[in-house]
């Protein structure tokens, strides 16, 4: 495979584990921010500094810039590579997912290593989630028709470390021959409306389960995995390669770039662009870079949008109890937006294709919803912070009790003994 | 369900296109010449209010999205053919002047824009509205001397008679509704059933409001004596009932949105056209049923709004 070359790549990070300067080679640990992050490109860190990647970011990440070497010098013998594990068990193809930073590739980001520690034992059916809003063209599509054996092969690892009955690939249905010719895992397409892919759709329109909303999927014995997560463990596992590659589509192709690549090469940013779907993705800053969740940057189209009819036409095809028109009416109100439940959207972009007025409603609730979500973060932060204080207030009103109490003892005990001196 | 290419505006006035033949048919090029100077004034009205506001930029998407030609449609069909250019230019500025661009342009009115002009002129030229054209001959079942007596306004101003007097002699009453329009009306509902079931309009709005008119009438029904006030079928196909029905209370600005509102709204419309015809002194009462049942909307939407939220998981 062609390699992309790229002049720098950026990587987000809570915690850098180099300085500026230190020179790093591709696939080694750089740091980590929920899982470990590796260097996608062999070079110089030029700087650690914040960066913005979406327009609707509260503060920006913290990124590791580094500086690649000549393209001539990118050897796959320069390249960092855990050794590969021959028949590893639960624990160990567990290890190797914390190891070499897998996390959920469709958009959650959770360490996958976690993920499957956390369903060990408990999970009886793996599912593969190949559902996608692109349906047929995104970057599963492309993983499961150009490598299935890879996307297999990443399958019977997950299930091996959870020990898993049954793997169960969801599929459109322009997939399923694919899939079918090449496993004897069931292959199925969930009979549910669209979003499909959202994790309590896909269990529900696959096992009919329902899943409450305070429960997690694995208490009903379900683990569901994205596809360009399984392949990342594979790569892990088999060939000890960390993930510094993912397979994003990028327009109307599907390209492997490094991590951190900058989006502003890829393709034409004359408007503007989204990580995701066209309308509903989240906006991109100018500056954001492929990320691990990455898996589609698609143009957005022209704002057309005119005032709100009210029809009532996204409250019908809102796949949550929702009431999308009343959550943008009152977006700048806390208050109302909470009532309304707006912590509950799935942002799935079913009310903008809808839109009779093309009213761009997933990104107003977003907006709306973050701002809430961030204001409960800092209420909570300020209640926590308000009860330290209040406690350390009690613990020094407590400890100037005591000492008065020791005082007035001691002043006590003086004045017994000059009472008895002058008496004696 | 996808986006649907033509806007729903759009879509709405072209539903509208077999009953305005039929009415064409019936009443001759009188029906044209109203919705050519129906036309004509509204887009200038939306143009110029648009202009004042200093929305000048947006003048060309908002004349595009078909609402002002629908506002123009609605009004030219509901006046009578021949009753004046200069009604039908006062209705449509009163219209979109009035009853939208006050309220602040395209989404923000309360009340349905084409009822407050066609209330307007309805109180201010009532001689001119109460005048329609004598249906061509064909529908007159043999029955000559057309006075363009309509059957609401013989019900309303003919007490004296009984239901069969009415239909016997010269008083507009047709085979099942108004005589002639009833055949416009039938016209009316089939497209407007398209679009309830393409979802194109909330299909609530017009089945309670036709459901309350048919209790109604019903309950006031006592077989067509001197008294009575009109049979179900005579209220369902007569006036301007399922024009109103399809095309009036579903303007999404101006119904409630959600379901049990626009069931509440379909209903209240209903019943209060059934009371404006039998007792106030309009024979036809549909504009004003559908604007007082306009003022209830803001407190149907905020009492039944969050009814959604807050149940058990459907999803």
């Amino acid at each position: 495979m062609t390699r992309i070359a790229v002049e720098c790549v950026h990587l987000p990070v809570s915690e850098a584990f180099v300085d500026v300067g230190d020179v790093v080679s591709r696939g080694e640990v750089v740091g980590t921010n929920r899982a470990l992050v590796h260097a996608s490109t062999s070079g110089r860190v030029s700087s650690i500094a914040p960066r913005r990647r979406f327009l609707s970011e509260s503060s920006p990440a913290i990124h590791i810039t580094i500086e690649a070497k000549r393209a001539e010098d990118q050897t796959e013998a320069s390249e960092f590579r855990l050794p590969a594990l021959v028949q590893p068990d639960s624990t160990q193809i567990i290890q190797r997912c914390a190891d070499a930073g897998v996390v959920g590739m469709g958009g959650g980001g959770y360490p996958t290593a976690d993920k499957l520690l956390a369903a060990r034992g408990l999970v009886h059916t793996l599912v593969i989630n190949l559902m996608e809003s692109d349906a047929g063209v995104g970057a599963d599509a492309h993983l499961a028709r150009t490598n299935s054996s890879q996307l297999i092969r990443g399958a019977e690892l997950a299930q091996k470390a959870i020990s898993a009955e049954h793997i169960v690939f969801a599929a459109p249905a322009t997939l399923t021959s694919t899939l079918t010719e090449q496993t004897d895992h069931t292959v199925a397409t969930p009979g549910v409306s669209e979003p499909s892919g959202e994790e309590r759709r896909l269990l529900k329109g696959l096992f009919a389960a329902s899943i409450e909303r305070q429960e997690r999927p694995i208490d009903a014995g379900y683990l569901v995995l994205n596809g360009a997560t399984c392949a990342a463990i594979s790569d892990a596992v088999d060939s000890g390669q960390t993930v510094i590659n993912r397979l994003v589509r990028v327009g109307t192709d599907v390209l492997r770039l490094p991590i951190g690549t900058p989006i502003a090469g890829l393709i034409d940013a004359s408007t503007s662009l989204r990580s995701g779907s066209p309308l509903s993705g989240e906006r991109l800053h100018a500056d954001a870079c492929v990320g691990k969740t990455t898996y589609a940057i698609s143009e957005d189209p022209r704002d057309a949008s005119s005032p709100c009819i009210r029809c009532g036409f996204c409250r019908d095809v809102c796949p949550e109890p929702l009431l999308p028109d009343e959550l943008i009416w009152w977006r700048r109100d806390n208050e109302r937006l909470d009532a309304l439940s707006v912590d509950r959207c799935l942002e799935c972009g079913l009310c903008d294709d809808i839109c009779p007025s093309d009213i761009r409603l997933t990104d107003l609730i977003r907006d709306g919803k973050r701002r809430l979500l961030s204001e409960r973060d800092s209420k909570l932060a300020a209640q926590a912070s308000l009860a330290r204080v209040n406690a350390r207030n009690e613990r020094l009103a407590e400890r100037s009790l005591r000492e008065e109490a020791r005082r007035e003892a001691r002043l006590a005990r003086l004045a017994k003994k000059r009472s008895a001196r002058t008496s004696s | 369900m996808r986006r649907q290419r033509l806007g729903i505006q759009w879509q709405v006035c072209l539903a509208l296109a077999p009953g305005g033949l039929i009415l064409t048919w019936l009443f001759g090029t009188g029906v044209i010449v109203n919705l050519l100077v129906a036309a004509l004034s509204c887009l200038m009205t939306e143009a110029a209010c648009l202009t004042l506001a200093g929305r000048g930029q947006q003048i060309r998407a908002r004349l595009s999205d078909g609402s002002a030609m629908l506002t123009a449609m609605l009004i030219a069909l509901a006046l009578p053919p021949g009753c004046g250019i200069g009604v039908i230019v006062v209705a449509c500025a009163l219209a979109l002047g009035l009853g939208k661009h006050a309220y602040g342009g395209i989404g923000q009115n309360l009340f349905n824009p084409a009822m407050v002009g066609y209330a307007a002129v309805l109180i201010s030229f009532p001689a001119a509205l109460a005048t329609w054209p004598p249906v061509a001959s064909e529908f007159a079942n043999g029955v000559d001397g057309l006075s363009g007596a309509t059957i609401l306004s013989s019900m309303t101003n003919e007490h004296g008679l009984t239901l069969s007097e009415l239909a016997a002699g010269d008083y507009g009453v047709g085979q099942f509704g108004g005589l002639g329009v009833e055949w416009a009306a039938l016209a009316f509902a089939a497209s407007g059933l398209v679009l309830a079931l393409r979802r194109t309009l909330a299909w609530r709005v017009p089945a309670g409001m036709l459901l309350a008119l048919t209790i109604a009438g019903f309950v006031g029904f006592d077989g067509g004596s001197s008294n009575s006030l009109g049979s179900p079928m005579i209220h369902l196909f007569s006036g301007g009932t399922m024009l109103a029905a399809f095309f009036v209370a579903t303007d999404p600005v101006t119904h409630p949105s959600s379901a049990r509102g626009q069931w509440l709204f379909g209903l209240l419309v209903g019943l209060l056209t059934y009371l404006i015809r039998s007792y106030a002194a309009y024979p036809d009462g549909i504009a004003f049923a559908v604007l007082l049942a306009n003022c209830a909307t803001p407190w149907l939407n905020r009492t039944l709004a969050r009814s959604r939220v807050g149940g058990a998981a459907d999803a």
